[in-house]
């Protein structure tokens, strides 16, 4: 009977029935099972509103999607080409670090590809770069920022896991940067190898760039320092941002009319609304399997197969990749996060760098075929068949494939910063 | 008779899409407005509003279920769309209409639930803050569950004759 339950509820699952019932129904058949009252479920729910963090996902999903709308994404290309269009393979360098940044302020990768690639594709593709390079470069550059702050995966691993979310957001910066700075070497050789044009640094284009973008240049400044300083918290940070984003993009720039705030407010909500109800129904589902001491029962199953800590992280990475590219990565971190950190510091992986590995692991399945979310996206936004931009993608999840074992294997690598800073 | 019905039900239908839709946005109106209050209080003058924490987390918890409503509608839920991408329009009919109509009776399962936890929480009277008890709060449980439910089911059974009379549009 309950082996019959479990399979229904997976194939449901894999026809597409939204996750939270997935997951609530789990919690309800469960403690159903056990003999536990159904209002467990709402009591754990209503957690979320005890959980002072989590204010800060709407606040910086709606700023996200206010800059989506604005011109704020071609500012920052401008910004950004006029101090690094000299490389060979400048505007690849260029569409990196915009679409970087931009995840990093959203949260959401599929939003960088909406906003981003519409600008860039054609750009890219004016200067010659091969059509194939370029998708593959903007398919899979959409998950890069998800290590720098403030990521909004990386505060909700810290709200579930209660780990330090200071100590995640300098945790992730090595690492992030290691993955950018990869992805830009190939895009270097490949600017070389295609003999593309490189534009000249002007101090005037430089000058006029950051004069364009003179309101929104403070506005990550402030937030970085004002977050690695400690003077602000992460849910204030994202009050700031919020409201700076409404003064600027509203009353400054004048892109973004007052009337189209409700609007872009509900788009926002159904993003953030959609992630809650997954996060409360986990929480509820949590409490279930930990009570039934799920993860110990898995970790005395895996003890007695894998001795070694080296081979139990490279089980971990192909298990997240799997994870990755099926589920969107919000509910990948709720679902999942519980089940593998008591397992994770049961072989002493410390849970910050724990917290790297999962992103850059849930990021790198966004691009993988068949079935990364970021593809599909891609496709749909440039109106290329899925197939080519499994080929497109190829090399560059090679070279992240690669990053991730360096980043997986050399725990220091997250780590050293943190110990340096906050020991 | 029967075509003012229907009337009286789209109109229902279509005064509830209207009132969530300003309770949301009035909701984060609210939130942006009052974490920016906090904080500049706290920079600038070195004071806060005692209460301003608690609501905004409640106003959170509002706000993120009021959006997973508007997700229903929108039929824009995280979930596994692997298998629907490869199907005829038929069978994504017909698995839609399956799922929705699970996802309905999970809905109804947890409405139940919270009402047993509103009388619970009414019975103990636990206060969430200032004078205000769990349970005036935790209303929005049930009336969310309940708007999710109903938008699974009038899409449900809408599959369902679509499904029967073979035309999938």
């Amino acid at each position: 009977m309950i082996f019959l339950s479990g399979v229904i509820t997976v194939v449901l699952a894999l026809l597409g029935t939204p996750l939270f019932i997935i997951i609530s129904a789990s919690a309800l058949l469960n403690f159903y099972l056990v003999g536990i009252d159904s209002s467990i479920v709402p009591i754990e729910m209503y957690r979320m509103a005890n959980t002072p963090m989590l204010v800060a996902i709407p606040l910086f999903a709606f700023a996200g999607y206010v800059l989506a709308e604005s011109q704020a994404p071609s500012r920052l290309v401008r910004v950004s080409k006029a101090f690094l269009g000299w490389l060979p393979g400048g505007l690849a360098v260029v569409a990196l670090l915009a679409c970087t940044i931009f995840t990093a302020f959203t949260g959401a990768s599929g939003v960088t590809i909406i906003a981003l690639g519409g600008l860039l594709f054609p750009a890219l593709m004016s200067e010659k770069y091969p059509e194939r390079f370029s998708l593959g470069l903007l398919t899979t550059s959409g998950s890069l920022g998800l290590l720098l702050p403030p990521s909004l995966p990386l505060i909700l691993y810290g709200v579930i896991t209660k780990t330090s979310i200071d100590r995640l957001f300098i945790a992730g910066i090595v690492p992030g940067v290691l993955l950018v700075l990869l992805l830009s070497l190939f895009s270097v050789y490949k600017g070389l190898e295609a003999e593309v044009p490189s534009s000249r640094v002007t101090l005037r284009e430089v000058g006029n760039a950051i004069r364009a973008a003179k309101w929104e240049l403070p506005l990550p400044a402030v937030v970085l320092v004002g977050i690695y300083s400690g003077y602000i918290a992460i849910s204030e940070a994202a009050a700031i941002t919020a409201f700076c984003v409404i003064v600027v993009e509203v009353g400054l720039y004048r892109e973004v009319s007052l009337r189209d705030l409700p609007r872009i407010m509900q788009k926002s909500m159904v993003l953030v609304g959609g992630i809650l109800i997954i996060l409360g129904a986990a929480l509820a589902l949590t409490n279930y399997l930990v009570d039934a001491e799920v993860p110990m029962k898995i970790l005395h199953l895996l003890k007695a197969r894998i001795e070694s800590k080296l081979v139990f992280l490279i089980m971990l990475n192909i298990f997240l990749l799997l994870v990755g590219c099926m589920i969107d990565i919000f509910s990948a971190l709720v679902v999942v996060v519980p089940l593998i950190t008591p397992i994770a510091q049961a072989y002493g992986i410390d849970p910050v760098h724990l917290g790297i590995i999962f992103l850059v692991n849930l990021g790198i399945g966004y691009s993988t075929p068949p079935v990364g979310m970021n593809l599909f996206i891609s496709s749909f936004r440039f109106d290329k068949p899925v197939l080519m931009l499994y080929m497109a993608s190829l090399p560059f999840l090679a070279i992240l494939l690669l990053a991730l074992m360096i980043i997986t294997y050399v725990p220091s690598l997250s780590l050293f910063l943190v110990k340096m800073v906050a020991p | 008779m029967m075509r003012s019905l229907e009337r009286l039900l789209k109109g229902s239908l279509w005064l509830i899409d209207r009132v969530e839709y300003l309770v949301l946005v009035s909701l984060l109106t609210l939130m942006v407005g009052l974490a920016f209050l906090q904080i500049v209080l706290r920079i600038f003058f070195d004071t806060g509003i005692l209460w301003g924490d608690p609501v905004l987390r409640h106003v959170l918890l509002w706000a993120g279920l009021l959006g997973a409503t508007m997700a229903t509608k929108e039929g824009k839920h995280i979930n596994i769309d692997v298998i629907s991408r490869l199907l005829p329009d038929r069978g994504k009919v017909v698995i839609q209409a399956v799922t929705d109509l699970f996802s309905t009776f999970i809905c109804i399962l947890l409405i139940l639930a919270s009402l047993k936890f509103l009388r619970d929480e009414f019975h103990v009277g636990t206060l969430a803050f200032l004078k205000i008890p769990i349970w005036t709060v935790g209303v929005i449980f049930p009336v969310a569950f309940g708007l999710i439910a109903l938008r699974f089911a009038t899409r449900g059974f809408r599959n369902v004759a679509m499904a029967i009379r073979g035309n999938a549009r």
